[in-house]
């Protein structure tokens, strides 16, 4: 037997799909805000925020929109390893494969992006870029320079990591973009549009004001914890569908869930 | 999901936890409810207020018509003097040091002090009573109780009790005018009528009272 709250748990599979993209109020005007900056004579752009507020989604968004009208490219997966890097970067800005047993000469590289300066604009966009090592930040830099390729930089905001970002961006010429947790308007809608989205009209439906505010409190409005907190909350539902019908209520989910999924995540303890 | 059941005990622990300040703030308004009623229901004060007692209020009050009844009548000085002297100690006794509470001035313990000893009278009547009413008045200096035995050693003829009494009373506030007929009225028993012409004249001179003038008719009348 099937439970209706196996198909919903599954929408809050945390993932930075494009299908998944949910538009809010707060995601749309930082989208735009990126949108404005890419535009814009700037070498590099800082995207910043806490771990869940959306940077990874949202870079994956403009990669997936503008791939047809810009030269963008999307590093989702951080290169620690400094030849891997180059690598990739040689294959993007030549589109070429390196050839075997070759390295690449990162002056050569930098002379050849001057070269191209004019006649092509590539933006490339780096999630966890916190991952990077200060010395291919400083590469990254010097490949900015040459006016012909633009960095997207996306970072996590730790204290650590601002101190990366102070060091090797600050002096640059910036557009930093903040995202931040939902507020919970937001949250609200965020949780709803997933449901919707997916057609699951009467369990959205189930989730009251009251019940919402709670799993904003326990969230603090992190798309992250939100997605983790849901996948909970009806994993538990699912059980109690299958087993213990009577301990669940269709219409109205019940408080005792959702602070049973917190004391599961640890937001709460006993 | 298999800890299902781990995570509803988990839960019931959780949910108890919650109530707990519930629970205490439930208990501290309770006994703050408690200590605030218990506070006012034994205020001393409102106690004292509540205490003074409506049934002596209405014995001074029968007591006072039933004397204006007797002046009323117009029965005779020595008719009246026989009737002075004819009221039962009692009921002057009962009444006087509790109606005339209110306008004490001492302190609560005191206060208290004399309600009882007041109380002890209306059982005794004896004179033991007024035994413990004078020291009482030497502690306290309380007029009240000075004019009340004043009052009351007078009307049973003990004239110079009430004389020394309303002495008393006099060198303690020199405005009361019961205190000097009674001791203008005493002195005059004791044969002393010049004498007592001359107190209330002296009194009436200062204060120009209306209660001694009449008394100074009332003696000068008998000459």
């Amino acid at each position: 037997m099937t439970s209706r709250y196996e198909a919903a748990k599954s929408v809050f599979v945390d993932s930075i799909d494009i299908d998944d993209y949910i538009e809010l109020e707060s995601s749309l005007s930082a989208y735009n805000q990126l949108l404005g900056s890419i535009e814009k004579p700037l070498k590099m752009i800082l995207l910043f925020g806490r771990p869940g507020t959306g940077k990874s989604i949202l870079l994956n968004r403009l990669a997936q929109n503008l791939k047809y009208q810009k030269e963008i490219h999307y590093f989702e997966i951080p290169s620690t390893d400094k030849r891997e890097f180059f690598y990739k970067l040689f294959k993007v800005l030549t589109k070429k494969d390196l050839p075997k047993n070759t390295e690449v000469n990162f002056s050569a590289l930098v002379n050849y992006c001057k070269k191209l300066r004019g006649k092509r604009e590539i933006i490339i966009l780096l999630d966890e870029a916190q991952m990077y090592t200060p010395q291919m930040m400083e590469n990254i830099r010097l490949i900015a320079d040459s006016r012909a390729v633009k960095f997207v930089v996306s970072l996590h905001q730790t204290e650590d990591e601002d101190l990366i970002a102070k060091e090797h961006f600050q002096s640059r010429i910036w557009e930093v973009i903040e995202l931040k947790n939902a507020s919970f308007t937001d949250f609200r809608d965020y949780v709803h549009k997933k449901l919707l989205k997916k057609n699951f009209f009467e369990i959205a439906n189930s989730i009251k004001e009251r019940e919402m505010k709670k799993m904003f409190a326990f969230t603090k409005g992190n798309y992250r914890e939100a997605n983790k907190l849901l996948f909970t909350i009806f994993e538990i539902c699912e059980y109690y569908d299958k087993n213990e019908p009577s301990k669940i209520n269709y219409t109205h989910l019940p408080q005792r869930i959702i602070e049973m999924a917190g004391l599961k995540l640890g937001y709460i303890h006993a | 999901m298999h800890d299902i059941k781990v995570l509803e005990e988990e839960w019931i622990r959780y949910h108890r936890k919650k109530r707990v300040p519930l629970y205490i703030g439930l208990f501290l308004l309770i006994l703050l409810t408690c200590l605030l009623l218990s506070a006012l229901y034994n205020n001393p004060f409102l106690k004292d207020d509540a205490g003074k007692e409506t049934p002596n209020i209405e014995q001074v009050t029968t007591t006072t018509v039933s004397k204006k009844d007797i002046t009323k009548k117009g029965i005779s000085n020595n008719d009246s003097q026989q009737l002075e002297d004819d009221i039962p100690t009692e009921a002057v006794v009962e009444n006087i040091p509790v109606l005339e509470e209110e306008q004490s001035k001492l302190k609560e313990d005191t206060a208290n002090k004399r309600k009882k000893l007041a109380l002890n009278i209306i059982e005794s009547s004896g004179l033991d009573a007024y035994k413990d009413v004078e020291e009482r008045f030497f502690k306290s200096k309380d007029i009240d109780d000075s004019l009340f035995l004043a009052q009351s050693y007078y009307q049973k003829g003990m004239y110079k009790k009430a004389e020394y009494w309303a002495l008393q009373t006099n060198k303690i506030n020199t405005e009361i005018d019961e205190s000097w007929i009674i001791f203008a009225k005493s002195k005059m028993k004791q044969g002393h009528k010049n004498e007592a012409i001359d107190i209330l004249k002296e009194y009436i001179k200062r204060t120009g009272s209306e209660k001694a003038k009449q008394t100074l008719l009332s003696i000068t009348a008998k000459q």
